[in-house]
């Protein structure tokens, strides 16, 4: 089962929750659950023992497959992946870089909570390109 | 806070000797600070980690380098971390006696000149199996690095609960050092060489069985949780070097690596992720001194990577397939684990059933 399916089955209700607590201006239309970068700040909200381990052991497998300005922008600076780079991060996440050659970042997701904070960002639905 | 430390640690059943089931949680004590721990480490190890720069260190050689870009590049000995080729790492010996090491590893990870990207130390005794971690983590690590213990130091060394998270001990559960080709390949070096490395490295060479009869323990009150099992399976031939072993971390196995679960199938491989093809300048991991693939040291290390998977509770249990717990948080013993030598035999191995001890 991929991530993002077990993010389906297993935090669809509670990300309900999180999505109506944590959404913020860049959501279209009240009631519909964030996408992109507002969807990770919620998933950051719901997992923040998950977003510290994660934080700790981010490396470059978390942008590998990403743009230059991504790369500085997620795996140099740490900061919540932008609508732009959430695509990317969704991919590295997924891909066998972080999964069978992360590192360090494999502790990550050997957690629980870490795991459970990744399969959130992963099942975020990106923005679409205008 | 002391008095409830102090409780926990003589209700916490470690007085049966050895290292049954976990002693004192990660948790359970209040977390060290960095300049506690280091305090802590150098009363158990006896020496101190020092003030260093990473660009002092010996450059780890990646020969044979293809001209792929970081991280894709191939060569004769790629990290087993990650799997990766990683140009201008440093590897030194920071501190040194009969008893006690303290090695720094300086990982670029692609980096500038003068930066690099995942910095670590380990320190260790060899008589009483005290052993401590250091880690920092960043995009940009500058190569001077203060010491652990300098309270005015600047350099971003994470704190212990924060090098706790990381879990060293599910990639070194067999002992202190893993001793890849990546590593090992510095065995002539006249300073810089990892332990059980070279034969003529008197206490400090594999003579002296690394990682089959050293102690080994974990000082500080974030680490005494980790826990480190040893395997015994009749009929392969790892064993007959090094402990292939198992890890805990606050009572769950941990799965995602380790000697048993990772480290031996990927040593005996038909290829390995990012390794030029085998051959005399690239030879196999395992065994010592054979270059080529063969099929039946594959099938050992799979055979007890299948006895790693029964006693975590993750297949059936092979015939013979025992664990004893070896090591353990320093605080759980009730006797001092330096009590094997080299020249000891092993203890007595105590079968432990799937999921955990049977005692």
């Amino acid at each position: 089962m991929s991530l993002s399916t077990r993010l389906h089955v297993l935090w669809a209700p509670p990300l309900l929750l999180v999505w109506f607590a944590a959404c913020d201006s860049t959501v279209e239309q009240p009631g519909k659950p964030p996408r992109g970068t507002a969807c990770v700040a919620a998933c950051e909200l719901q997992h923040p023992a998950g977003l510290y381990h994660y934080e700790l052991v981010i490396s470059e497998c978390v942008c590998t497959s990403c743009s230059e300005d991504c790369r500085s922008e997620v795996c140099g600076n740490k900061q919540t992946p932008s609508d732009g780079c959430l695509p990317c991060v969704q991919d590295s996440l997924e891909g066998e870089a972080c999964n069978e050659h992360g590192g360090l970042f494999q502790t990550c997701l050997g957690d629980k909570e870490c795991a459970e904070f990744v399969a959130c960002v992963t099942a975020c639905d990106p923005v679409p390109i205008e | 806070m002391l008095a409830c430390a102090v409780t926990a640690l003589a209700f916490s059943g470690c007085d049966g000797g050895g290292f049954g089931d976990p002693c004192l949680g990660t948790g359970t004590l209040p977390p060290d600070s960095l300049e506690d721990y280091s305090a802590k480490c150098l009363d158990a190890i006896g020496l101190d980690v020092p003030a260093f720069s990473c660009d002092d260190g010996t450059v780890i050689p990646q020969t044979n380098l293809s001209t792929d870009p970081y991280p894709s590049a191939s060569c004769d000995a790629p990290n087993v971390l990650e799997g990766r080729c990683d140009p201008d790492s440093t590897f030194q010996v920071l501190a040194q006696t009969d008893e006690a090491i303290v090695v720094a590893l300086c990982r670029k990870k692609g980096a500038e000149d003068g930066i690099y990207r995942d910095i670590a130390v380990i320190q260790y005794n060899q008589v009483n199996g005290a052993t401590c971690f250091y880690q920092a983590l960043d995009d940009a690590l500058e190569a001077a690095v203060t010491a652990p213990s300098d309270t005015s130091g600047t350099f971003p060394w994470f704190s212990p609960p924060d090098t706790a998270i990381v879990n060293c001990v599910e990639c070194h559960d067999n002992g202190p050092f893993i001793r890849s080709p990546y590593l090992a390949q510095l065995r002539n070096e006249p300073v810089n060489r990892l332990p059980g490395t070279n034969d003529d490295d008197n206490v400090w060479g594999p003579p002296n069985e690394w990682n089959k009869f050293q102690p080994y323990t974990f000082v500080g009150n974030d680490f005494q949780s980790w826990q480190v099992e040893s395997l015994s399976l009749p009929d392969v031939s790892c064993m007959n070097c090094h402990r292939m072993a198992v890890s805990k971390t606050e009572g769950a196995y941990n799965f995602g690596a380790g000697t048993a679960l990772n480290f031996g199938p990927i040593s005996t491989a038909m290829d390995q992720t990012n390794k030029n093809i085998h051959s005399e300048d690239s030879p196999i991991w395992m065994k010592p001194d054979q270059e080529l693939y063969l099929a039946e040291v594959e099938s050992d290390a799979l055979a007890v990577q299948a006895c790693a998977l029964a006693i975590v509770g993750e297949g059936p249990l092979p015939a013979g397939c025992t664990a004893v717990a070896y090591g353990g948080g320093d605080t759980c013993e009730s006797e001092p684990a330096g009590g094997q030598s080299a020249s000891d035999p092993p203890a007595s191995p105590i079968p432990i059933s799937p999921q955990g001890l049977n005692l």
